[in-house]
């Protein structure tokens, strides 16, 4: 059971609460608490003194959860009691729908602190109709029964187009005057508990966005300088807008090239597919919603060679170069495609190997080591860990990380498709030779999918003629396709 | 003069305040930020006036002020001093300013009952509104007051709103019981054991999804409840709430569990003598004996392992985590497997940047694979750790791994495995790495061979932190050393070459020689021999190591004198091992560590008393190895409840993977337990739409089918309406004004509108439903006109009747049920 929710920024000072009852605690009196029992549980991700937590018991049968929505950069905590044999999954899985139905709902990509703030009245409106008793209010979960309830603001410009449509209308169609409206609102059932009834737009427009994240991880053979890839993992997100009037069936047919999703997530909308996913069929929720997800294996994928790149980054190195084989290169191959104008902030990580101390080489100075005094020591291995100079650099700029021996190659925000960038670097006052430990790489890319799957068509179907009011206009907006990295790493 | 000039200057002044706020209220419409600047500048006076003003603008920003003081924890306004003028508001026309205040009461009724009481009036006025959402909010409000007092009316209002034509308010209403039970508990269960089981007799997805969550939450023992309605929930299964599907799912396992014959697994291997082995399905997972086998189930869980089948594709993960624990609960692995919900888990677990799913879901997929490894042996790759994963979730994926280690896929994981414990900085992930790199070892005496050298080369070559160092002491350990000796040989090497390794580095390697000795003895003194030169330069852990080392090898020297069978007593001072010992007890008795001089005169005092027993209980006890090796080993002894805590994983999950018994005794009856009751349809989904074609989705088409052969009930409830017309469920009431007043407009616009439809319809069934369908006003009505003009109404009072009569019917059909059953 649900007793309060909390919304902080990352930095977790308190943006938004909802308390659940008057015996619910204040978040400060929560974050005493927390950072009494388990401070863990506040620290972030990217501090390496203790590993952040994300559920703990600050009290008996009282539990906090965190969830940290990584697009809103934003930390949501949820009070909870009585898990008592339930999986965290739920509360989890709760905190995050709550992230995205505020999303949705504002129609954003991201949320701002501001918006919150400028917001409250509605977001408290949203959580209140999203949990009934402490519990997910089950059937009014769904965005279009939310935005019923709370409609969203339109802007000023909306509302004069609107406006201005439905005179244009009243005029167009005397005889459907002002008598008209009854018999429409009668009819305003819904017919799927994901669309509301009636709805009505000036203009029908439906766009699809597919997003690709990769992960993937190669070894480097030194032998023929070539890659191999270890794991890889596509993970696909199809988004779909639609603006459509009445209610519409949606029947969208894709390409896969080749690939297999097995058993993808979908919609509640959806209808099962007959044995391939490639075409689908649903009534569209109105507004944004999240499609369909996939995954695409690249593991148990035959058709994917392990040695042919993903995507249309590669990048390939050598170490060990040079007269005192303290010198490294690094070249890029971004290949050339049509439909990809530039690759977006391409950043490379760049990270040496921490001098392993040769067995010889110790022995020899064993005998000196042991009179230094062990200030002495730190000292000279700091020096030996020098920072990385770069001799050559054809694109973009280098950063030395404060971490000895680590580095990042930092592209221009656009770097145009079919360029070689090159970079050849050393380490200062190095006396031994130097190896690469990994190569991390990310970048975005719009226009291609690395799966190479691709939208093939799209038809709408409905009884009210979606066409009446924009003849000659397609329906069908275009797809957007986006390629973005998760784990890109090459070890060697 | 001066007078009247100055009364001009106020007035303009006035003017210019109140212009001031206008454009503060105009621009407000534009830019939401300067709304909320003018919206902070509200004194706490100004609050007052706007709360009360007579503007439903005015009181629509005060109503704002108070939710964003709430929400924000301000504590410059004490919003709880406003009760009484936020409270009068509930009568606002503006739907926005009913929930804020349902909002506020939510969280302040309690603090000041007798004020929120004020409001319960008008609350319960708007029950009777005819937009469904406002009579579900009013529900919701006034189940939210925790108010004892308020208690009785609630669940009036319950007993009433449960046969609403609208699905939400149905819903609602289950909700509201929760609310009931969680305060009153056992007081109420009487009053709301009907209700829910008129709830979950509903034919609308979304109602049963309330009803079954509220189910699972106060009745979970309740089981028997399900009996009419199991076939039903299987096929709609998928139209349910993903919220509610979890519960639903764990409720039918239970259910299946309890009242469902265990299935049989036959060997289709063996079909070739003509004699088939059967076995029911053992009750642990992955403990069928045959290799090739068929399973026979009742139909009923058939027809429930196929209603799952579609989950796969739900978004949400606690779905895919109850339907995976559902065949893990009532399914072989084969047809675990076969469902793909394997994969789904995998998926999920990859899909999501939620890292507590993430971890829930690794965990589970951590216990299945530890049953049964086959399971996500297709998957391997996918458990490799990835650089942005958390380090929970790393450990997680590096023991889930441990169990998938086969002689196909060793190589690839020891590669990994190598490469994390070689570049982490995260000494967690390490050990956990380690741990399972001695599993690999446990594979085949090459791979132990090879993994021992490993460890013992990156031992000497890096430094490494205490945490991580005992756990390549054990790993080494464990691995068993004995057949590997040249490897133990060179570490004694290393022991004696490389003088500069750190001190616990050294002090390990002390201590596994005194463990070694227990299996390879001979080695062992010679290591000592040449470590007590050296004894003042080592560290004092290496020194504290050495000394235990030197009582370890005097205790295995002292047994096996005796065992060899002689005589005369074992001489202390003339033994080599004795002469060691004293060596080593004589340095330590000048050591500057108090800790070491301390052991050195405790080991001292034993062996010179002769208390030789004590000492081989005290420096041979066998040690426990490490986790990773009593675990995952397939020769565990296998006991229901491993020691999962110890692998890191929670206790609620581990609770929810526990296997339920099955019932043995079941009872065997003729008739058919789970006939299908039924339904109560208000069915509103009626109509033709542009969407025909989604069969899947199309509500009324699943009711259809079910329901079809139970119709014949109908007539017989018709019978029981005309006694039971009159008895139960009407309690006096006395009308409000405003009830008395509108009955009589409502009635007349009712009429019109009945011809219609019932022109409209065809069957009579059909108008039932339909007449309930029509107007909701008028309906609604018609069921608040039941306490004093039972009569006038026809329409309404029909199908509350028939509800009744339903509701008997259904009693019955429990009552025959169980009696039958017990």
């Amino acid at each position: 059971m649900f007793i309060a929710f909390y919304i902080t920024d990352s930095k977790n000072s308190l943006v938004f609460q909802y308390l659940l009852g008057s015996n619910s605690p204040l978040f400060s009196h929560l974050l005493a608490r927390i950072r009494a029992v388990c401070p863990g549980l506040l620290s972030k991700d990217d501090e390496n003194d203790n590993t952040p937590l994300f559920h703990c018991c600050i009290a008996k049968d009282l539990e906090v959860y965190k969830y940290h929505s990584q697009v809103n950069n934003l930390n949501y905590y949820c009070l909870a009691s009585g898990a008592d044999s339930r999986p965290q999954t739920d509360t989890f899985t709760f905190l995050q729908l709550l992230d995205q139905t505020l999303l949705e709902y504002f129609d954003k990509d991201k949320l701002t602190v501001t918006k919150i703030v400028n917001n409250y009245d509605r977001i408290t409106m949203i959580f209140y109709m999203s949990i009934d008793s402490g519990e997910p209010c089950v059937g009014s979960l769904n965005s279009n029964r939310i935005r019923r309830v709370i409609p969203v603001k339109s802007d000023l410009s909306k509302m004069i187009n609107n406006t201005a449509h439905t005179l244009q209308r009243a005029v167009r169609q005397p005889r459907q005057g002002i008598l008209a409206a009854t018999p429409e609102i009668l009819e305003s059932e819904e017919v799927v508990p994901w669309r509301s009834g009636h709805l009505k737009y000036t203009s029908d427009e439906i766009y699809v966005d597919i997003i690709e994240t990769v992960h993937v991880i190669y070894q480097t053979h030194h032998r023929n300088n070539s890659v191999q890839m270890v794991s890889g993992t596509i993970n696909g997100q199809v988004n779909v807008k639609s603006y459509l009037s009445g209610n519409p069936t949606v029947e969208m047919d894709m390409d896969l090239a080749g690939n297999e999703m097995y058993a993808p997530s979908m919609h509640q909308c959806v209808e099962m597919p007959q044995g391939s996913p490639s075409s689908l069929c649903f009534i569209p929720p109105d507004g944004n919603c999240n499609l369909l997800n996939y995954t695409i294996d690249l593991d148990m994928n035959p058709k994917v060679k392990v040695t042919s790149p993903v995507g249309l980054v590669s990048v390939i190195y050598k170490d060990g170069l040079g007269l005192n084989r303290d010198e490294f290169e690094v070249h890029v191959n971004i290949s050339n495609s049509p439909s990809v104008p530039h690759i977006q902030d391409l950043k490379l990580q760049i990270e040496l190997q921490p001098r392993i101390q040769e067995l010889e080489e110790q022995e020899e100075e064993a005998q000196r080591d042991a009179e230094m005094d062990t200030e002495a020591k730190k000292e000279r291995s700091q020096l030996e860990d020098g920072k990385i100079k770069v001799l050559r650099n054809t694109h973009g700029r280098f950063d030395n990380s404060v971490h000895p021996g680590r580095g990042t190659w930092i592209f221009d925000s656009e770097t145009p498709v079919g360029s070689l960038p090159v970079l050849r670097g050393c380490v200062e006052d190095s006396k031994h030779p130097v190896r690469i430990q990994r190569v991390g790489v990310s970048y975005a890319n719009e226009g291609m999918l690395p799966s190479g799957i691709g939208l093939r068509r799209i038809n709408v179907r409905s009884t009210t003629n979606l066409r009446e009011n924009n003849r000659g206009k397609r329906l069908f907006k275009g797809v957007k396709y986006v390629c973005r990295t998760g784990d890109y790493e090459i070890r060697s | 003069m001066v007078d009247s000039i100055y009364r001009i200057a106020s007035a303009l002044e006035s003017a210019k305040v109140i212009t001031m706020d206008a454009a503060a209220i105009a621009t407000s419409k534009l830019g939401e930020t300067s709304y909320t600047t003018y919206s902070k500048n509200i004194t706490p006076e100004q609050l007052s006036n706007l709360l009360n003003s007579r503007n439903p603008r005015e009181i629509k920003d005060g109503m704002k002020r108070i939710i964003s003081v709430m929400a924000s924890g301000e504590t410059t306004i004490d919003v709880e001093s406003y009760f009484a003028d936020v409270v009068k508001n509930i009568i606002s026309d503006d739907a926005k300013v009913r929930i804020m205040v349902c909002i506020y009461l939510l969280r302040y009724a309690e603090r000041d009952p007798n004020l929120a009481l004020l409001s319960v009036n008008s609350i319960q006025k708007t029950l009777s509104d005819v937009d469904p959402e406002t009579r579900c909010f009013s529900l919701k409000a006034l189940s939210d007051m925790k108010i004892p007092s308020l208690f009785p009316v609630v669940l009036y209002t319950l007993k009433k709103a449960v046969t609403d034509p609208s699905a939400s308010v149905r819903g609602e209403v289950a909700f509201s019981m929760l609310k009931l039970y969680r305060e009153e508990g056992e007081e109420v269960v009487e009053e709301l054991e009907p209700l829910l089981k008129v709830l979950l007799s509903d034919a609308d997805p979304l109602v049963v999804s309330s009803a079954i969550v509220v189910l699972k939450k106060c009745f979970p023992q309740h089981l028997d409840w399900l009996h009419g309605h199991f076939r039903y929930y299987c096929e709609i299964m998928r139209e349910l709430d993903p919220w509610a599907q979890n519960s639903m799912i764990d409720l039918l396992v239970s259910y299946c569990k309890q009242f469902l014959p265990r299935p049989t697994v036959v060997d289709a291997s063996a079909s070739a003598d003509g004699v088939q082995s059967a076995i029911l399905l053992p009750d642990r997972f992955n403990e069928i004996q045959f290799p090739v086998y068929d399973v026979v189930n009742h139909p009923d869980l058939t027809l429930f392992l196929q209603s799952l089948e579609p989950l796969i594709h739900s978004m949400n993960p606690s779905v895919i985590l109850s339907s995976s624990n559902a065949f893990y609960q009532l399914a072989t692995p084969m047809q675990f497997k076969k469902s793909e919900f394997p994969q789904a888990l995998v998926r999920t677990s990859v899909f999501s940047n939620n890292i507590g799913v993430k971890s829930s879901l690794l965990q589970t997929i951590l216990i299945l694979s530890s049953l049964d490894s086959s399971l996500f042996l297709p998957y391997t790759k996918k458990f490799f750790v990835l650089p942005s994963d958390d380090t929970r979730v790393a450990c997680l994926k590096l023991k889930i791994l441990s169990n998938l280690i086969n002689e196909f896929n060793v190589r690839v994981i020891v590669d990994q495995l190598k490469y994390y414990i070689s570049t982490s900085q995260c000494p967690e992930l390490v050990i956990t790495a380690a741990n399972t790199l001695a599993v690999c070892g446990q594979l085949s005496v090459r791979w132990e061979s090879h993994v021992m050298k490993w460890f013992i080369s990156h031992m000497e070559t890096s430094k490494l932190p205490n945490a991580v160092l005992d756990s390549y002491v054990n790993v080494i350990r464990l691995l068993n050393p004995k057949r590997h000796l040249k490897t133990i040989m060179k570490l004694s090497e290393v022991l004696e070459s490389r003088k500069l390794l750190a001190d616990n580095v050294r002090a390990g390697i002390v201590w596994l020689f005194g463990e070694i000795a227990a299996v390879a003895y001979k080695i062992c003194p010679d290591v000592l021999r040449k470590l007590i030169p050296h004894f003042s330069f080592e560290g004092p852990e290496t020194r504290n190591q050495i000394l235990l080392l030197a009582a370890k090898l005097l205790s295995y020297d002292i047994d096996n004198f005796r065992e060899s069978g002689d005589v005369n007593e074992y001489d202390l001072d003339n033994s080599r091992i004795g002469q060691l010992y004293k060596a080593v007890a004589y340095l330590s008795e000048f050591d500057g560590d108090y800790d070491i001089r301390d052991r050195a005169r405790c080991y001292s005092s034993l062996f010179l008393t002769r208390k030789f027993e004590i000492a081989t209980l005290l420096l041979q006890a066998p040690k426990p190895s490490p986790v990773a090796a009593s675990l995952w080993s397939p020769s565990s002894n296998g006991e229901q409840d491993l020691d999962w805590e110890s692998v890191g994983l929670d206790k609620n999950l581990q609770e929810f993977h526990r296997m339920l018994p099955w019932n043995e005794n079941i009872p065997e009856t003729d008739d058919d337990l789970r006939k299908p009751a039924a339904l109560k349809d208000y069915s509103r989904y009626k109509k033709s739409f542009s969407s025909d074609s989604f069969a899947g989705k199309n509500v009324s088409g699943g009711i259809n089918s079910v329901s079809s052969g139970d119709w014949p009930l109908q007539p017989t409830s018709r019978q029981i309406t005309a006694t039971a017309a009159a008895a139960p469920a009407k309690k006096y009431r006395l009308q409000s004004l405003e009830e008395f007043f509108s009955d009589i407009p409502s009635k007349q616009t009712n009429k019109p509108k009945r011809k219609i439809v019932i022109e409209s319809s065809s069957g009579e069934d059909d108008e039932e439903s339909s007449s309930s369908d029509e107007s909701e006003s008028g309906d609604y009505r018609g069921d608040e006109d039941e306490s004093s003009s039972s009569d006038e109404s026809e329409g309404g009072d029909d199908r509350g009747d028939e509800d009744k009569g339903g509701d008997k019917n259904d009693d019955g059909d429990e009552d025959n049920a169980s009696s039958s059953s017990g």
